[in-house]
């Protein structure tokens, strides 16, 4: 790991201009249906050996991670891509290169949609999806869908279909909208859904809390408890045994997912009483603090 | 002790006044401002500038402001051990001078 963070470096917008290149390009390399190996290795080369790359641990984890025959560690590698790309400063020669990336996006789309069969192709074009401006909302409600982790085939070629046509967005709800219907376990209504959101909680996340993690929590509670997102390594249960009876003690757990870290959990906490969020500072746990409902 | 992206949404306090210094940061994108305890707005920031750390300047361990995201974007964040680190690197004229403009950084709060 890394145990410094060269300011000098990363606040000289060429060198983040440059490192956005060198993820571009490898983006580029990834969304390709079948990935080639021996460009997937050279781009992956070029991105670990940036200076700037050893500022982020999760980052540089996730791309030397990354293989030509292992779809979850691509998917894992696109998703640090965007954010990346979302967060580097650009200059022309990046915003070049985004040009010459976006065409070649565009064009391996239809491909990539007509080949779905499995759930991983459809998170891979989640993170395609991402990777365009004007194609956001696609990608929240596929990753929505994709959350359900589809099993039946009818309803991957609905959404194959879906994806094809005119009105993607629309047609996309409707399947939701099913398949949460379908759902044995029960997400919870848009009207509490509108609550997480407001207290700033990512809408792929709200959509994952279900109605039995809220049995005997009032609206109140939700508006107004302190509300927290834990981001911790699965290493935490067995180097902190007591970790998970803390977290039980405090707090009521609404949900949780895997974090954009490998091996990293993603945990949404509605603490119990006023207690704030440093009572996980004894542990291993990265935390975030939603402001309250307004 | 690697930098992390961080999302942040408009309302979300980055932190608050009294908070412990664990983590210093760096806009990239969106706008922060910054307030005291009465909740008068003392500054704004835009991005490629770093935040959070200027307590550390004079030795204190708490945030005396409030950082509040007012448009959309994010950060990169890293442990305040980082900036201790390089605080401890340099000579007591640089220091003396740090400590200067931290003092009339605070002096606005």
């Amino acid at each position: 790991m890394s145990s410094d963070f060269d300011f000098g470096e990363f606040l000289d917008e060429s060198n983040q201009s440059k490192l956005m290149i060198l993820c571009l390009d490898l983006f580029g390399v990834l969304t390709k249906f079948q990935v080639d190996h021996t460009k997937l290795e050279a781009a992956k080369i070029e991105v670990l050996n940036n200076e700037l790359t050893k500022n982020f641990e999760g980052f540089r984890s996730a791309i030397s991670h990354l293989s030509g025959g292992d779809k979850s560690s691509q998917i894992n590698s696109m998703k640090h891509i965007n954010l990346m790309v979302d967060t580097l400063v650009g200059d022309s020669k990046s915003t070049e290169k985004y040009t010459e990336i976006e065409k070649v996006v565009i064009e391996a789309v239809d491909g990539l949609i007509k080949r779905i069969d499995s759930n991983d192709d459809l998170s891979k074009l989640v993170q395609v999806y991402n990777f365009l401006p004007y194609k956001k909302e696609i990608a929240i409600l596929l990753g929505r869908i994709t959350d359900y982790e589809l099993k039946e085939v009818e309803t991957m070629e609905n959404v194959k279909a879906a994806l094809l046509k005119d009105d993607v967005e629309v047609q996309l709800a409707k399947i939701l909208a099913e398949i949460a219907d379908r759902s044995a376990s029960g997400f919870i209504s848009d009207n509490i859904a509108d609550i997480f959101q407001q207290r700033g909680v990512d809408f792929h996340i709200a959509g994952l809390v279900t109605k039995e993690s809220l049995e005997n929590l009032s609206d109140e509670q939700l508006k107004n408890n302190v509300l927290l997102m834990l981001n911790f390594c699965e290493d935490i249960f067995t180097s902190n045994p007591e970790f998970l009876d803390s977290i039980q003690n405090d707090a009521h757990v609404l949900t949780s997912t895997s974090g954009i870290d490998k091996d990293t959990f993603d945990m949404l906490l509605l603490l119990k009483n006023e207690r704030r969020g440093n009572i996980f500072d004894k542990y291993p746990v990265k935390v975030k603090e939603y402001r309250a409902f307004r | 002790m690697s930098g992390s992206i961080e999302p942040i949404v408009p309302g979300q306090v980055i932190f608050d006044i009294g908070q412990k210094i664990e983590k210093c940061f760096i806009l990239q994108k969106g706008s922060v401002h910054f307030f005291n305890s009465k909740e008068e707005k003392i500054s704004g920031i835009a991005p490629n500038t770093m935040f959070g750390f200027t307590e550390l300047v004079k030795g204190k361990t708490t945030h005396s402001t409030k950082a509040v995201c007012i448009t959309p974007g994010t950060v990169v964040s890293f442990s305040s051990e980082v900036i201790k680190t390089k605080l401890s690197a340099y000579g007591e004229d640089n220091k003396l001078l740090l400590e200067s403009l931290a003092d009339q950084l605070l002096n606005k709060i």
